[in-house]
Protein backbone atom coordinates (compact mmCIF):
# COMPACT_ATOMS: atom_id res chain seq x y z
CA UNK A 1 0.00 0.00 0.00
CA UNK A 2 1.29 3.34 -0.74
CA UNK A 3 -0.74 6.93 -0.48
CA UNK A 4 -0.64 9.52 -3.57
CA UNK A 5 -2.06 12.64 -2.27
CA UNK A 6 -3.53 11.45 0.82
CA UNK A 7 -5.35 8.43 -1.44
CA UNK A 8 -4.91 4.98 -0.95
CA UNK A 9 -3.35 3.13 -3.38
CA UNK A 10 -2.87 -0.64 -3.82
CA UNK A 11 0.67 -1.16 -4.28
CA UNK A 12 1.81 -4.95 -5.00
CA UNK A 13 5.23 -5.03 -6.03
CA UNK A 14 7.90 -2.05 -6.39
CA UNK A 15 7.93 0.31 -9.60
CA UNK A 16 9.54 3.25 -10.51
CA UNK A 17 7.85 7.17 -9.70
CA UNK A 18 7.23 7.23 -13.11
CA UNK A 19 5.32 4.21 -13.77
CA UNK A 20 3.27 5.23 -10.54
CA UNK A 21 2.88 8.50 -11.95
CA UNK A 22 1.72 7.34 -15.45
CA UNK A 23 0.10 5.08 -14.00
CA UNK A 24 -2.06 7.53 -11.69
CA UNK A 25 -2.64 9.46 -14.71
CA UNK A 26 -0.16 12.33 -13.71
CA UNK A 27 2.09 13.54 -16.45
CA UNK A 28 5.79 13.26 -15.41
CA UNK A 29 6.53 16.35 -17.23
CA UNK A 30 4.51 18.74 -15.69
CA UNK A 31 4.33 17.49 -11.51
CA UNK A 32 6.47 18.17 -8.65
CA UNK A 33 7.01 15.14 -6.62
CA UNK A 34 7.55 14.35 -3.15
CA UNK A 35 8.24 10.91 -1.56
CA UNK A 36 8.53 10.79 1.97
CA UNK A 37 8.23 14.62 2.10
CA UNK A 38 11.71 14.44 0.47
CA UNK A 39 11.73 16.12 -3.38
CA UNK A 40 12.71 14.01 -5.96
CA UNK A 41 14.19 15.38 -9.36
CA UNK A 42 12.24 14.94 -12.73
CA UNK A 43 15.52 13.41 -14.16
CA UNK A 44 15.42 10.31 -11.30
CA UNK A 45 11.40 9.74 -12.02
CA UNK A 46 12.23 6.59 -14.06
CA UNK A 47 15.15 4.85 -11.60
CA UNK A 48 13.86 6.16 -8.29
CA UNK A 49 12.00 2.55 -7.00
CA UNK A 50 9.07 4.14 -4.43
CA UNK A 51 9.30 1.89 -1.28
CA UNK A 52 6.51 0.17 -0.29
CA UNK A 53 4.13 2.33 2.74
CA UNK A 54 5.60 5.47 0.74
CA UNK A 55 4.11 8.74 1.09
CA UNK A 56 3.68 10.72 -2.24
CA UNK A 57 2.91 13.90 -2.58
CA UNK A 58 2.43 14.95 -6.06
CA UNK A 59 2.21 18.38 -7.33
CA UNK A 60 0.70 19.40 -10.74
CA UNK A 61 1.60 22.81 -12.83
CA UNK A 62 -1.53 24.07 -14.51
CA UNK A 63 -1.01 26.94 -17.59
CA UNK A 64 -1.82 30.56 -17.54
CA UNK A 65 -0.28 33.77 -16.58
CA UNK B 1 17.46 62.96 0.36
CA UNK B 2 17.89 60.95 -3.06
CA UNK B 3 14.83 60.54 -5.16
CA UNK B 4 15.13 56.53 -4.05
CA UNK B 5 14.69 57.47 -0.52
CA UNK B 6 11.74 59.57 -1.33
CA UNK B 7 9.73 56.94 -3.39
CA UNK B 8 10.52 54.90 -0.42
CA UNK B 9 9.77 56.90 2.30
CA UNK B 10 6.49 54.47 3.18
CA UNK B 11 8.67 51.55 3.57
CA UNK B 12 11.12 51.01 6.71
CA UNK B 13 14.33 52.40 5.93
CA UNK B 14 16.20 48.90 7.62
CA UNK B 15 14.61 47.11 4.27
CA UNK B 16 15.13 49.59 1.88
CA UNK B 17 18.81 48.94 2.57
CA UNK B 18 18.44 45.16 1.87
CA UNK B 19 15.95 45.34 -0.82
CA UNK B 20 18.88 47.62 -3.08
CA UNK B 21 21.17 44.77 -2.61
CA UNK B 22 18.80 42.29 -3.91
CA UNK B 23 18.99 40.85 -7.31
CA UNK B 24 15.58 38.80 -8.85
CA UNK B 25 15.43 37.27 -11.97
CA UNK B 26 11.82 37.19 -13.53
CA UNK B 27 11.06 34.31 -16.27
CA UNK B 28 8.18 35.88 -18.66
CA UNK B 29 7.09 39.13 -18.96
CA UNK B 30 2.82 38.62 -19.61
CA UNK B 31 0.04 38.82 -17.07
CA UNK B 32 2.04 37.88 -14.14
CA UNK B 33 5.86 39.03 -15.03
CA UNK B 34 5.39 42.33 -16.40
CA UNK B 35 3.34 43.72 -12.52
CA UNK B 36 5.71 41.64 -10.57
CA UNK B 37 8.44 43.48 -12.38
CA UNK B 38 7.02 47.48 -12.18
CA UNK B 39 6.03 46.20 -8.11
CA UNK B 40 9.24 45.19 -7.22
CA UNK B 41 11.26 47.87 -9.30
CA UNK B 42 8.47 50.42 -6.94
CA UNK B 43 9.77 48.21 -3.91
CA UNK B 44 12.91 49.53 -4.37
CA UNK B 45 14.22 46.05 -5.64
CA UNK B 46 18.22 46.70 -6.04
CA UNK B 47 18.80 44.61 -9.57
CA UNK B 48 15.97 43.26 -11.94
CA UNK B 49 16.50 41.11 -14.86
CA UNK B 50 13.68 40.29 -17.06
CA UNK B 51 13.01 37.65 -19.90
CA UNK B 52 10.82 37.48 -22.68
CA UNK B 53 10.94 36.96 -26.44
CA UNK B 54 7.15 37.79 -27.25
CA UNK B 55 6.02 40.89 -28.85
CA UNK B 56 2.76 42.55 -27.23
CA UNK B 57 -0.89 41.96 -29.28
CA UNK B 58 -4.04 43.25 -28.38
CA UNK B 59 -5.06 40.36 -25.93
CA UNK B 60 -2.47 40.52 -23.86
CA UNK B 61 -3.99 44.40 -22.60
CA UNK B 62 -6.71 43.07 -20.41
CA UNK B 63 -4.39 41.79 -17.86
CA UNK B 64 -0.91 43.12 -19.03
CA UNK B 65 0.99 46.58 -18.39
CA UNK B 66 1.03 47.45 -21.88
CA UNK B 67 -0.90 50.21 -24.10
CA UNK B 68 -2.56 50.17 -27.25
CA UNK B 69 0.73 52.44 -28.71
CA UNK B 70 2.72 49.39 -27.78
CA UNK B 71 1.28 46.48 -29.52
CA UNK B 72 3.97 45.21 -31.73
CA UNK B 73 7.02 46.17 -29.73
CA UNK B 74 8.71 43.85 -27.66
CA UNK B 75 7.51 43.33 -24.29
CA UNK B 76 11.21 43.21 -22.78
CA UNK B 77 11.57 46.83 -23.66
CA UNK B 78 8.01 47.96 -23.65
CA UNK B 79 8.91 46.52 -19.77
CA UNK B 80 11.88 48.22 -19.24
CA UNK B 81 10.45 51.66 -20.39
CA UNK B 82 7.45 51.77 -17.94
CA UNK B 83 9.59 50.70 -15.17
CA UNK B 84 12.18 53.69 -16.19
CA UNK B 85 9.65 55.88 -16.23
CA UNK B 86 8.36 55.06 -12.64
CA UNK B 87 11.39 54.61 -10.88
CA UNK B 88 14.01 56.20 -12.92
CA UNK B 89 16.95 54.30 -10.36
CA UNK B 90 16.51 50.94 -11.09
CA UNK B 91 18.68 48.59 -12.80
CA UNK B 92 17.00 46.76 -15.04
CA UNK B 93 18.54 44.65 -17.40
CA UNK B 94 16.39 43.17 -20.26
CA UNK B 95 17.22 39.55 -21.97
CA UNK B 96 14.95 38.93 -25.50
CA UNK B 97 15.47 35.25 -25.46
CA UNK B 98 13.32 32.30 -25.14
CA UNK B 99 14.28 30.11 -22.24
CA UNK B 100 14.35 26.30 -22.91
CA UNK B 101 15.86 23.44 -21.30
CA UNK B 102 18.84 23.40 -23.39
CA UNK B 103 19.83 27.15 -22.27
CA UNK B 104 18.22 28.32 -19.46
CA UNK B 105 21.05 27.03 -17.00
CA UNK B 106 23.13 30.18 -18.86
CA UNK B 107 21.30 32.21 -16.84
CA UNK B 108 20.95 30.93 -13.57
CA UNK B 109 23.98 32.22 -12.04
CA UNK B 110 22.48 35.88 -12.34
CA UNK B 111 20.07 36.66 -9.42
CA UNK B 112 19.78 35.46 -5.89
CA UNK B 113 15.78 35.06 -6.26
CA UNK B 114 14.04 33.74 -9.50
CA UNK B 115 10.42 34.59 -9.98
CA UNK B 116 8.46 32.39 -12.89
CA UNK B 117 5.71 34.41 -14.18
CA UNK B 118 4.85 31.68 -17.52
CA UNK B 119 2.02 31.22 -19.57
CA UNK B 120 2.84 26.85 -19.73
CA UNK B 121 2.55 24.42 -17.14
CA UNK B 122 5.85 22.65 -19.13
CA UNK B 123 7.92 26.14 -18.55
CA UNK B 124 6.70 26.48 -14.62
CA UNK B 125 8.10 23.02 -14.52
CA UNK B 126 11.29 23.16 -16.16
CA UNK B 127 12.19 26.88 -13.98
CA UNK B 128 11.06 24.77 -10.93
CA UNK B 129 14.02 22.02 -11.69
CA UNK B 130 16.67 24.71 -12.98
CA UNK B 131 16.39 26.45 -9.54
CA UNK B 132 16.52 22.98 -7.54
CA UNK B 133 19.53 22.21 -9.66
CA UNK B 134 21.09 25.49 -8.99
CA UNK B 135 20.20 25.92 -5.18
CA UNK B 136 18.15 29.16 -6.34
CA UNK B 137 14.75 30.27 -4.10
CA UNK B 138 12.02 30.48 -6.48
CA UNK B 139 8.43 31.79 -6.63
CA UNK B 140 6.73 30.85 -8.87
CA UNK B 141 2.25 30.63 -9.80
CA UNK B 142 0.19 27.88 -11.04
CA UNK B 143 -3.81 27.89 -11.38
CA UNK B 144 -4.51 31.83 -12.01
CA UNK B 145 -7.46 31.46 -14.62
CA UNK B 146 -11.06 32.11 -14.38
CA UNK B 147 -12.96 33.85 -11.60
CA UNK B 148 -11.94 32.54 -8.16
CA UNK B 149 -10.87 34.74 -6.11
CA UNK B 150 -9.20 34.78 -2.44
CA UNK B 151 -10.91 31.83 -0.92
CA UNK B 152 -9.26 29.30 -3.90
CA UNK B 153 -5.76 30.47 -3.47
CA UNK B 154 -3.37 28.84 -1.37
CA UNK B 155 0.89 28.88 -0.92
CA UNK B 156 2.79 25.77 -1.15
CA UNK B 157 6.37 25.23 -0.21
CA UNK B 158 8.26 22.96 -1.91
CA UNK B 159 12.23 22.41 -1.57
CA UNK B 160 13.19 25.92 -1.69
CA UNK B 161 10.32 27.06 -3.66
CA UNK B 162 7.13 28.76 -3.10
CA UNK B 163 4.22 28.65 -5.44
CA UNK B 164 0.65 30.66 -5.27
CA UNK B 165 -2.06 30.18 -7.43
CA UNK B 166 -5.73 27.80 -6.53
CA UNK B 167 -3.52 24.78 -8.06
CA UNK B 168 -6.27 23.84 -10.61
CA UNK B 169 -8.18 26.44 -12.87
CA UNK B 170 -7.53 25.92 -16.31
CA UNK B 171 -6.77 28.38 -19.36
CA UNK B 172 -10.04 27.94 -21.04
CA UNK B 173 -11.85 29.12 -17.73
CA UNK B 174 -10.72 32.72 -19.36
CA UNK B 175 -8.14 34.77 -18.32
CA UNK B 176 -9.11 38.00 -16.03
CA UNK B 177 -7.09 41.26 -15.50
CA UNK B 178 -7.89 41.43 -11.48
CA UNK B 179 -7.43 37.35 -10.72
CA UNK B 180 -3.63 37.53 -12.68
CA UNK B 181 -2.71 40.60 -11.01
CA UNK B 182 -3.78 38.90 -7.77
CA UNK B 183 -1.48 35.75 -8.48
CA UNK B 184 1.00 38.51 -9.31
CA UNK B 185 1.50 40.31 -6.32
CA UNK B 186 1.33 37.26 -4.35
CA UNK B 187 4.31 36.40 -6.25
CA UNK B 188 6.21 39.81 -5.57
CA UNK B 189 5.42 39.87 -1.88
CA UNK B 190 6.69 36.25 -1.69
CA UNK B 191 9.63 37.75 -3.17
CA UNK B 192 10.00 40.62 -0.90
CA UNK B 193 9.51 38.07 1.85
CA UNK B 194 12.16 36.00 0.86
CA UNK B 195 14.67 39.40 0.78
CA UNK B 196 13.50 40.44 4.24
CA UNK B 197 14.21 37.28 6.06
CA UNK B 198 17.87 37.20 4.26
Amino acid sequence: MITINDTPIDYPQPKSLQDILLAQAFDPALVVAEVNASLVKREDYETFMVPDGATIEVFTFVGGG
Amino acid sequence: MDFRDAVLARQDPAFNDKLKTASVAIFGLGGLGSHIAMMLARAGVGSLHLFDYDTIEASNLNRQIYTAAEIGQKKTAACVEHIEAAVPYAQVTAYDVRLTAANIAAYMDLAGIYVEAFDRAQDKAMVFDACQQHGKPLVSASGVSGLAGLEALEEKRLGQATIYGDFHSKMDEGLYGPKVVLCAALEALGVLHIIHDM
